[in-house]
């Protein structure tokens, strides 16, 4: 029992939390120097902040056990100043425990990944993460917005939520994500497929492509793979656009035949570009897609109340050691340096 | 204006580098050589401002947005914060090394950044965010403090000394409350932008990691043991740190705090 007692005392003592500290701030700076991404999602690295929750929450703990306690014995003069000292800790600690479960709960039932979404596709959420949400997300419209320059001030993706029978519309770009049912999406990428047409002789067929994407055809053996679209072409930037503002917009496709790389050539849109003789090909639109990031976290409502508790904690606990004059205090007691606050 | 610009840069860091030699022969005494170095920071303190000004009505938004106005903002406010604590405590020896870092850190300028002083880029989505601008003026007002507490540490590891620990402590609790609001701030920010609110990039690792520092330095610095030397070295430590965060991260250490 004595044991327990003692093993206790270490693993809710402020020593032990301060050498965790310590060392997962010497292990991440490790960490930045190699492989930087992965390092923290390794076992070892991870029990160091399970340790850091567990040494906090106990400390936390503790703290609350002993606030509560003196809060009822204590009278009126001293209680003020406990007040203030010890309850902004306290409220800081708390927050940082808070943190920690948001993380570990993120960990644990978190969920995220991207989708890509042409423009009119619906998908179900339930096809992206496992959510008892069952709703659906159209994307109408995806949209870049531009500077005076060329340079991009805003990606848009309207789209409407389809829930039940109802229907509402949003628009979701860089730093305006979606909230809809605790279930959040942000504008994370995009990208263009192209629609193609290709006669030889008597067919004619409708295709979608992807970058990267290879078309064959009947009567020829050469082949024929969308590259790159190039929104602002501009010969001396060579297969890089000059700016992504469509002012100028070519894709850009190469013609191959038997393995071997027949030409490279820049087509505007709707051109027609002869692949062999009757055979024909026509770049005849662009179809923008969006990449959303649909994400479910619910260790953010933790994480969220954590930080409050943090930020006005630590404002807190700031205001209580700048009130008073150090000059004065100071000479009262001859410069030492007791504890404030 | 370009020329204008360029040569408002190089007054202001004559004046920030003379104050600090003004401070170094004026031993703290209550000189007149103190009295100068006073002025000359200032009048740096001024033109550092118009400085910002400029920037400001050039770019039509906060000078917030890359490593040329950080570094502008970092000066402004240890200078600012300088002068408010000599008055405040009534001590101008911390003076030559303030105002000496100072100089050093706006020396960066045109050593690493000279083609930012003329020219604005436009803002990428991702950093168009009022939780980014708070984010980005608490780290800096974080940093100042730090940079001051550093200098009053250092000179007491120098003096041996420790009667300025108290006022050590309160600066670094400005840094602190700051720093945490910061990283918070921060943390707001990468959730609405990214998706995530942590990602253990360079910058975020780093700047936790000076946290770290000064959690260590605030439970302990009041301790027998601690107290003076060993808090001391701690304060100058953390901002060594800073420096790091700052200038090695964006410099060695690539992530998604790079694009200054
Ligand atoms: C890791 C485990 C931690 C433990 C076990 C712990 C424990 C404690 C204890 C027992 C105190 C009271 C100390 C005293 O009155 O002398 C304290 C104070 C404090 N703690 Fe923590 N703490 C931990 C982490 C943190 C962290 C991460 C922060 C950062 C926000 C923090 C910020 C503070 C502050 C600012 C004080 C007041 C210091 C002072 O009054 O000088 N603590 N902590």
């Amino acid at each position: 029992m004595l044991h327990f007692k003692k093993v206790y005392r270490f693993v809710s003592s402020m020593k032990a939390g301060l050498i965790l500290l310590g060392l997962i701030g010497l292990v991440a700076a490790i960490g930045t120097a190699i492989r930087p991404q992965t390092f923290y999602h390794t076992t070892p690295f991870k029990i160091l902040l399970v340790l850091l929750f567990i040494n906090m929450g106990f400390c936390t703990f503790e703290q609350i056990y002993k606030f509560v306690k003196v809060l009822r014995k204590t009278k009126t003069p001293n209680r003020n100043r406990f007040w203030s000292k010890q309850f902004s800790l306290l409220i800081l600690h708390f927050g940082i425990v808070l943190i920690l479960i948001g993380g570990i709960v993120n960990a644990y039932s978190g969920q995220s990944a991207p989708v890509k979404v042409l423009e009119g596709e619906t998908i179900a959420i339930t096809d992206i993460i496992s959510a008892k949400q069952a709703f659906a997300l159209k994307v109408n419209q995806f949209t870049i917005d531009f500077y005076a320059d060329g340079s991009p001030s805003q990606y848009i993706s309207d789209i409407t939520i389809i829930d039940e029978v109802k229907l509402e519309n949003f628009s979701v770009s860089v730093n305006h994500p979606l909230n809809y049912r605790g279930i959040k999406a942000y504008q994370q990428s995009y990208g263009y497929m192209v629609d193609v047409i290709n006669y030889d002789g008597e067919n004619e067929s409708h295709m979608l492509l992807d970058e990267g994407q290879i078309i064959g055809f009947q009567n020829t053996r050469r082949l024929v793979k969308f590259f790159k679209y190039i929104p602002n072409y501009d010969a001396r930037y060579g297969m890089q656009t000059k700016t992504l503002r469509p002012d100028n917009p070519k894709i850009i496709y190469s013609v191959y035949e038997d393995e071997q790389l027949l030409g490279i050539g820049a087509a505007d849109i709707a051109e027609s570009i002869q692949i062999d003789e009757d055979v024909f090909l026509n770049f005849t639109s662009l179809v923008p897609y969006t990449v959303l990031l649909i994400k479910s976290d619910p260790g953010l409502l933790w994480a969220g109340i954590g930080s409050i508790m943090l930020m006005v904690g630590v404002s807190w606990f700031w205001y209580f050691t700048s009130r008073g004059k150090s000059r004065r205090k100071n000479k009262i007691n001859g410069g030492t340096t007791d504890d404030i606050v | 204006m370009t020329l204008f610009n360029e040569l408002l840069v190089f007054s202001t860091l004559a004046l920030y580098g003379i104050a600090a030699v003004f401070y170094f022969f004026g031993q703290s005494k209550n000189t007149s050589l103190n009295q100068a170095a006073l002025g000359l920071a200032i009048v740096g303190l001024f033109f550092n401002f118009l400085l910002l000004i400029i920037r400001t009505a050039m770019g039509g938004r906060l000078p917030l947005h890359n490593g040329y106005e950080f570094v502008l903002c970092f000066s402004f406010f240890t200078v600012l914060m300088y002068i408010i604590y000599e008055k405040w405590s009534e001590n101008k020896s911390a003076g030559g090394i303030v105002m000496l870092i100072n100089a050093l850190l706006f020396l960066s300028i045109p050593l690493l950044m000279y083609n930012q002083i003329n020219y604005i880029g436009t803002v990428m989505p991702a950093l168009k965010s009022s939780w980014l601008a708070v984010h980005v003026i608490t780290a800096i007002v974080a940093y100042s403090a730090f940079a001051l507490a550093a200098s009053v540490a250092l000179l007491q590891l120098r003096d041996k000394t420790n009667k300025n620990d108290k006022n050590i402590f309160k600066i670094v609790a400005i840094g602190f409350a700051t720093l945490t609001l910061s990283i918070v701030l921060g943390a707001i920010w990468a959730e609405q932008a990214w998706g995530r609110y942590w990602s253990w990039d360079p910058k975020e690792t780093w700047a936790l990691i000076t946290w770290i520092i000064y959690v260590i330095y605030l439970h302990l610095h009041g301790r027998k043991d601690w107290r003076g030397r060993n808090a001391n070295f701690l304060v100058v430590i953390g901002f060594i740190i800073v420096l790091f965060t700052f200038f090695g991260v964006n410099y060695l250490l690539a992530g998604l705090h790079s694009y200054a």
